[in-house]
């Protein structure tokens, strides 16, 4: 029978102790910087991966309104994958979550507010996802809980049409960076006014 | 006291120890240890100083370690920057990244949600 820690391990990315090392010292000596978030090269064409960035995406929210029924809408859009690599191959029939970003600019002008400001960029606040400008893309922030879903047959039809692009792919160091962010926001401890039934 | 480093058959790192006086070994590296007995890397040698190998086995579950040729000694526990070569689960990386992360406060969260919703349009 397979103890916990293998099950773990075995079903959880790790990563070296040499790896989080280096990954450590350039988060501390640069903050969130494209000079190693981001690839030099995009991640294969058959598949997208977790943490690309595609642009032509269109993100979608409701809100009370004078229609609260409809959605408001956001796009065309860039936006990161939150899917797993795994699930994310063109040709299988299944569905891609993606987070759309914000350009940081914009956002920066409208909260007005300094100290948001330097916690974001430099990517403590637990929510929010802050990505430097890379080649043509500019800075921008990604809420966790802004989140879209769209169908792979979707996503291929616009891709064959010249209408979904992939813009930028993270380098292993940049994809453990989304993994360890995703992790401070989801698993997170829970507030203690919460009681749960434990089970004896 | 510095008396020698720590080799074993797999890993190939170093990690520097003290053996004192009362007969515990310090390591430099509560992780190492722990690296150590978890993946149950024995027999272990370790070279003192200008003296031959001594070998020793880890017994994982109660963190002691035992000479061959001695009685057991128990492990105290150091700190050190010393690099470890086991896998490090995200969560500990998360940990380890951001010790000390800030959620937004009520007031920040509503500009927060206001900026956003600027960015959406009413289909």
């Amino acid at each position: 029978m397979m103890d916990f820690l293998e099950l773990y391990q075995k079903n959880f990315p790790q990563l070296t102790e040499e790896e989080a090392r280096k990954l450590h010292t350039q988060f501390r000596e640069y903050g969130v910087h494209s000079k190693w978030i981001f690839s030099s090269h995009l991640t294969a064409d058959t598949l997208i991966a977790q943490g690309d960035i595609l642009s032509g995406l269109y993100a979608s929210q409701f809100d009370v309104g004078d229609n609260d029924n409809q959605p408001s809408v956001l796009g065309p859009t860039e936006g990161i994958v939150i899917t797993n690599t795994c699930d994310n191959e063109l040709d299988r029939d299944t569905n891609a979550v993606f987070v759309p970003l914000f350009n940081a600019e914009k956002y920066f002008s409208s909260i007005d507010d300094a100290n948001m400001r330097r916690d974001i960029e430099a990517n403590v606040v637990t929510s929010i996802l802050y990505m430097p400008a890379h080649n043509d893309l500019p800075a921008s922030i990604a809420d966790f809980s802004v989140c879209t879903t769209v169908t792979k047959t979707w996503l291929k039809k616009k891709k064959d049409a010249g209408q979904l692009q992939k813009r930028a792919s993270l380098t292993n160091n940049g994809y453990y960076f989304l993994l360890a962010k995703l992790t401070l926001h989801l698993m997170r401890p829970e507030t203690t006014e919460l009681t749960r039934e434990k089970i004896s | 006291m510095v008396l020698g480093t720590e080799r074993t058959n797999t890993v190939r790192q170093t990690t520097e120890f003290e053996y004192s006086d009362n007969h515990q070994i310090y390591f430099k590296d509560q992780a190492r240890v722990a690296a150590l007995t978890a993946t149950l890397l024995v027999p272990v040698l370790f070279n003192s100083v200008g003296n031959a190998d001594l070998q020793f086995v880890l017994t994982p579950k109660h963190q002691q370690i035992r000479f061959t040729n001695t009685t057991e000694l128990n492990v105290a526990i150091g700190h050190s920057e010393e690099v470890r070569s086991s896998p490090m689960s995200i969560a500990e990386l998360s940990r380890t990244l951001f010790p000390a992360p800030v959620e937004l406060t009520r007031a920040q969260t509503t500009k927060h949600r206001a900026a956003i919703s600027s960015f959406f349009k009413k289909s």
